[in-house]
């Protein structure tokens, strides 16, 4: 299994990362913390539900993107994976 | 602004150039340098060496754009294609920030150098390690051990430290860069111990890194350099490893030739104090064994003339198909460690 990155560490957007693990396992790092932690966090689950991820190491290093743009990066880095990964 | 890979031989001369500005020397074991430039000029650049970050520098006039932030982008995506997924640096304390904002974290920091890991947390790491072989809470002796390949000398200093601890974690070093690979050096100290349940064999994760890729351009003097590596990995091991398995004492051969090793043993006595063990090396017919001994005589001679120095576990290994194209390929290289 092959780690993929998607997005990029620029202002507006986010960088996701998937791993492979064991377990489920969700790390995220961003700029709008107090306002937006769980926010985020809700939203990054919602979409590992609806992909049926349940085995993953996933970061997402948000530098301030939106709904849509962090649900974007994180739908192409599980398809990438899953191509990847074949 | 667009990012370009270093391949060419002027490319590599520019950067060293604009890096030799910030007091910063481009480092031999780089395998991979992303840089900008603006109407010719290098302003940003980055580099790894594996799985480490290595040569980061941004020009005075452009710091503050954020440049930094879409070159390392770039990076770790080129560097998980090459499979490293878990990404490391060591820096001056004074650049923590940049670093912080790019998603790194602290795992040790010394007065001249802090080491941070990026999409990996080594708290989290050794947790699970020690759910993993179920290891409990009672105090435990560690050996930590590369054996490439496995003698009879590390199995003299386990048998030795297991005498005065219930339990023992023998931490085998899982970065591979040796002769043996890292899964069969597992695998044959495993088999070694596998009628011993109070000594657990686990693998040292990616936190133990060898001299091999530590940055050598922060510092002047070699000797110094060696006594901050040794550093690094001392107090990593102490401030993570030991709390976390609830480690007291940590065994190491006595070290009469190696003066590599030696810099290392010294710098564990001065911070690990009294919980250092120093144990005098198995010596065979007067000969003490070494690791690199055996690869030596592997080498020179064949596999007969090792019997001797090593358990049955590592002759099984050396005698099987595996183990015959390790030594072959020994045969074939240059000394290394």
């Amino acid at each position: 299994m092959k780690t993929v990155s998607v997005g990029t560490l620029e202002s507006s957007d986010c960088l996701v990362t998937i791993k492979p693990h064991e377990s489920l396992e969700i790390e995220i790092d961003t700029v709008v913390h107090d306002a937006f932690y769980e926010h985020i966090s809700d939203l990054v689950r919602k979409t590992l539900k609806e992909h049926g991820i349940t085995k993953a190491y996933v970061i997402v290093q948000d530098k301030g993107a939106l709904d849509y743009a962090i649900k974007a990066r994180l739908t192409t880095a599980i398809k990438r994976m899953r191509d990847d990964n074949g | 602004m667009k990012i370009r890979e270093a391949v060419l031989k002027e490319d590599i001369k520019a950067i060293s150039k604009f890096l030799s500005t910030y007091n910063l020397v481009y480092e031999d074991d780089i395998d991979m340098t992303l840089y900008m430039e603006e109407a010719g000029r290098i302003i940003a650049t980055v580099s790894s060496a594996e799985h480490i970050i290595k040569c980061v520098a941004v020009d005075e006039t452009y710091q503050g754009q954020h440049l930094l932030n879409t070159l390392m982008s770039k990076l770790i995506k080129q560097l998980n294609e090459k499979g490293h997924d878990h990404l490391f640096v060591y820096t001056q304390p004074e650049h923590i920030g940049i670093f912080r904002s790019l998603g790194f974290k602290e795992i040790v920091q010394t007065m001249n150098l802090t080491f941070m890991e990026l999409h990996g947390d080594i708290e989290q790491t050794l947790k699970r390690l020690k759910r993993k072989y179920d290891l409990d809470n009672r105090a435990k002796g560690a050996v930590v051990i590369n054996a490439n390949p496995f003698t009879k000398g590390h199995l003299h200093l386990i048998e030795e430290a297991s005498k005065l601890h219930e339990q023992i974690i023998v931490f085998v070093v899982s970065e591979d860069r040796s002769f043996f690979p890292f899964e069969d050096r597992f695998e044959i100290i495993k088999n070694s111990f596998r009628h011993r349940p109070d000594i657990h064999v686990l693998p040292s994760k990616d936190y133990l890194v060898s001299f091999a890729t530590f940055p050598k351009y922060f510092l002047k003097q070699e000797q110094s350099i060696k006594k901050e590596h040794a550093l690094i990995d001392v107090l990593t091991f102490k401030q993570h490893y030991m709390r976390i398995f609830n480690i007291n004492a940590r065994y190491v051969g006595e070290e009469p030739y190696s003066p590599m090793t030696d810099v290392y043993n010294q710098t564990m006595k001065e911070y690990l104090g009294s919980a250092l063990k120093i144990v005098e090396r198995k010596t065979i017919d007067t000969v003490p064994i070494s690791a690199s001994t055996v690869r030596k005589l592997l080498k020179k001679n064949g596999l007969d003339t090792v019997r001797k120095y090593v358990p049955e576990a590592t002759y099984d290994y050396l005698i099987s198909d595996k183990g015959q194209r390790v030594i072959r390929r020994l045969k074939r290289h240059e000394s290394r460690h």
